[in-house]
């Protein structure tokens, strides 16, 4: 039987369990509740993980695999994209806010896609990387335009040129990317705007859902 | 002299060793697994290794300065240190094939196609860079097409060219992926003749390159 050796006092305990669990594994406890386990998984393909939590496999933080490949399954990360297209809703100077309505997925549930909101969960460096795929910016009057990542801290603007230049024959479309690694205070926010000028308001923000995205929105904590 | 204060079973299955070997470190065997998580004697860095010695096999990396590194963590970065001529323009898709990898971390790259190692988050930035445009080539599809979706870029690429005859097309993206899922790269200009190329200028100053990166 494997042995359990365990250091405590009354309001907590530091357990090193070599393997009496089938994990081998060392806990952590503050205030006599459980708050991370590290160690080796037995039931994962003895991966190496850090899961908060008083057993391996059980709100899992950081995996590390046989290969050496790392996730983490709960840091924040998200990719967004438009199921519904909002129609004329810029061309005329306006600018529109993209509602970024449905979720390829939403790891640590930081985005709200009924505002098309992102709210930094703590302080940190976000990466933001964004597309627009504008419809509509057929004529020769839509001579400017700019997308924007608008966080607490600061605006980052992009896509600056001359709207109907860039857009394809096919109904006036045309994409607009944007990255930038972003400093993010916790509970700071992100939206997305983009302006089109010189026309009038007909020019839509257009979408073909999840299954073949040509615009969204991209959110990860780096660092 | 060191104190060593062993705790382990028979079979060794974990082992904690306050610098005995000159570094400080936990041990965790099971199975086939084994970690060592502590700090390197060599370099007094923070390290999680595979196996059953620091510096060898390490999977993370943290400096006595904060700078964290993962030397065995999935992470591309491919280029074309050549042009690749004609290759579009009348509506045929071109799959790029990189001649030069100037990274692979983990060896998840092959000729065309990135495969995934593992069920998770994946980080792609793409620039191409085309030549030959004419104003009648005026609209393209930059596809990232992965197993789960295809990402795209759309634009008129005859219409916003340089002097020189050039379009540089970019895409980042964070994917969702699953393990042995696959994505590649490609370009599909529509309008004219297939006198559309793919351009670069050797591994120094690419001007075609796709980095990707297993994030979260």
């Amino acid at each position: 039987m494997a042995k359990i050796n365990s250091i405590n006092n009354s309001t907590g305990s530091l357990t090193f369990d070599p393997g009496a669990s089938g994990d081998s594994v060392v806990k952590l406890e503050i205030n006599t509740s459980s708050k991370f386990a590290i160690g080796v998984d037995d039931t994962d393909s003895d991966s190496f993980k850090i899961s908060a939590s008083g057993v391996l496999g059980t709100t899992d933080t950081f995996i590390t695999d046989s290969t050496g490949c790392r996730i983490m399954p709960l840091q924040p990360a998200t990719t967004v994209v438009m199921a519904v297209a909002a129609n004329s809703v810029t061309g005329d100077g306006s600018t529109y806010t993209i509602i970024w309505d449905d979720e390829i997925f939403d790891q640590n549930s930081d985005f709200n896609t009924g505002t098309g909101t992102w709210i930094a969960p703590v302080t940190g460096r976000y990466r933001i990387s964004l597309c627009v795929w504008l419809n509509d910016v057929d004529t020769t009057a839509f001579t400017a335009q700019n997308i924007q990542i608008v966080t607490s801290n600061r605006t980052c603007e992009g896509a600056v040129c001359n709207a109907r230049s860039i857009s394809s024959n096919v109904s006036g479309q045309s994409s607009n990317p944007l990255s930038v690694l972003a400093d993010l205070d916790a509970s700071d926010t992100v939206t997305t705007t983009v302006t089109v000028s010189g026309g009038t308001k007909v020019v839509d923000v257009q979408t073909v859902g999840a299954s073949a995205p040509r615009g969204w929105l991209s959110i990860s904590l780096v660092c | 002299m060191a104190i060593v204060n062993s705790i382990n079973n028979k079979t060794s299955e974990l082992t904690v060793d306050p610098g005995a070997s000159g570094d400080s470190f936990v041990q965790f065997n099971i199975g086939t697994g084994k970690f060592r998580i502590g700090v390197d004697d060599t370099d007094d860095s923070f390290r999680i290794s595979q196996g059953s010695a620091l510096g060898t096999n390490d999977t993370f990396i943290m400096s006595s300065a904060g700078e964290r590194t993962m030397p065995l963590q999935s992470a591309f970065l491919v280029i074309l240190t050549s042009t690749k001529s004609n290759v579009t323009g009348n509506n045929v898709k071109y799959t790029a094939s990189w001649d030069s990898e100037i990274f692979d971390q983990n060896s998840d790259f092959s000729g065309t196609t990135f495969t995934a190692p593992v069920t998770g988050r994946y980080r792609f930035e793409a620039s191409m860079l085309l030549g030959d445009l004419t104003s009648t080539h005026n609209n393209n599809s930059f596809r990232l097409e992965t197993s789960n979706r295809t990402y795209l870029i759309q634009n008129n690429p005859g219409g916003s060219r340089s002097s020189a005859d050039e379009y540089s097309c970019y895409m980042s993206v964070l994917a969702d992926m699953d393990a042995s899922d696959t994505a590649v790269l490609a370009i599909q200009v529509v309008g004219s003749t297939q006198t559309v190329d793919v351009e670069s200028n050797g591994s120094s100053d690419p001007q075609t390159w796709w980095s990707g990166n297993l994030e979260v």
